[in-house]
């Protein structure tokens, strides 16, 4: 049976990484400081990105995001994996990403993604340590008016 | 309220579900040891597919999702019923299928479903008894990749 403990360290380690979606969908780039370490890694190259220590990955963001209109990144199948103040995540997302303008003049692009996360225990509460993206799928669908 | 005992034995069943989808997506066949009981039944006629108990089914799956690119099966709106050292639960999955190997028709096929299953407490954990798939829609969809 999981202990107290771990059935609070998942849930708070799930609401990490449910904040890490809606800081992006938000635009809320500075709520990324309570997701991430100052020091963490993170690699977008799976699905066309970049790689890089967090301060920097967060700078590019809003030129990142630029393109996109409306978009979100669905997380579900959260696997996660405690080892006391550590731990190992495997995250399946969704992520319509629909081009910006209205009417939508370009079709939008599905990615299906699995980040593969550490988190670490802080002062602050849990946090991520590194994120990398490992690709299922990119599909491009035409898009109406 | 929940008891300690029950929310432990929903979330030690939500992991087996995830795993059921990890193994599938990444094709880790043998993984799927770790999630059926070894006389699971197992019904994937809703969607033309093969039923059967475990062992040949595992056989089964590894043939029939050759065919495909990438795919996620993505699991949500679990609901759970415990009874004892047994439980029920109807499980919602969104599963993108991508496109068949080689095919240049453009779509991509998508299917929506409910898992029916009973789930048996056992001395490694909580494991499949049986699984039944409930067709909800399935979608070909002009997509490209």
């Amino acid at each position: 049976m999981l202990s107290l403990q771990e059935i609070s360290d998942r849930l708070e380690i799930q609401d990490l990484v449910v904040r890490y979606a809606d800081a992006l969908d938000r635009l809320d780039f500075d709520l990324l400081d309570q997701v991430f370490t100052p020091d963490a890694f993170i690699d977008y190259t799976a699905l066309g990105g970049t790689a890089g220590n967090y301060p920097e990955m967060k700078a590019g963001m809003p030129r990142s995001f630029k393109p996109f209109g409306n978009f979100q990144h669905l997380v579900a199948n959260h696997e996660i994996r405690l080892q006391g103040d550590t731990a190992t995540g495997r995250v399946m997302c969704l992520n319509p990403m629909g081009a910006a303008g209205e009417p939508a003049t370009q079709d939008l692009r599905l990615n299906g993604i699995w980040y593969n996360d550490t988190y670490k225990r802080t002062s602050d509460g849990w946090r991520i340590t590194t994120r990398k993206e490992e690709r299922a799928f990119v599909f491009y669908f035409p898009v109406r008016s | 309220m929940l008891s300690l005992q029950e929310i432990s034995d929903r979330l030690e069943i939500q992991d087996l579900l995830v795993r059921y989808s990890d193994a599938i997506d990444r094709r880790d066949f043998d993984l799927l040891d770790q999630v059926f009981t070894p006389d699971a039944s197992v019904d994937y006629t809703a969607f033309g597919g093969a039923a059967g108990v475990y062992p040949e089914m595992k056989g089964w799956l590894a043939r029939a999702l050759a065919k495909y690119d990438g795919y996620q099966h993505l699991v949500a709106n679990m609901d759970i019923r415990l009874a004892g050292d047994s439980a029920t639960g109807r499980i919602m999955c969104l599963n993108p299928m991508g496109v068949v190997v080689g095919s240049t028709t453009g779509e991509i096929g998508v299917c929506c479903l409910w898992y029916i299953d009973t789930y048996r407490r056992t001395a490694d954990g909580w494991r499949i008894a049986t699984r039944t798939e409930e067709r909800a829609s399935t979608w070909k969809v002009a997509a490209r990749t």
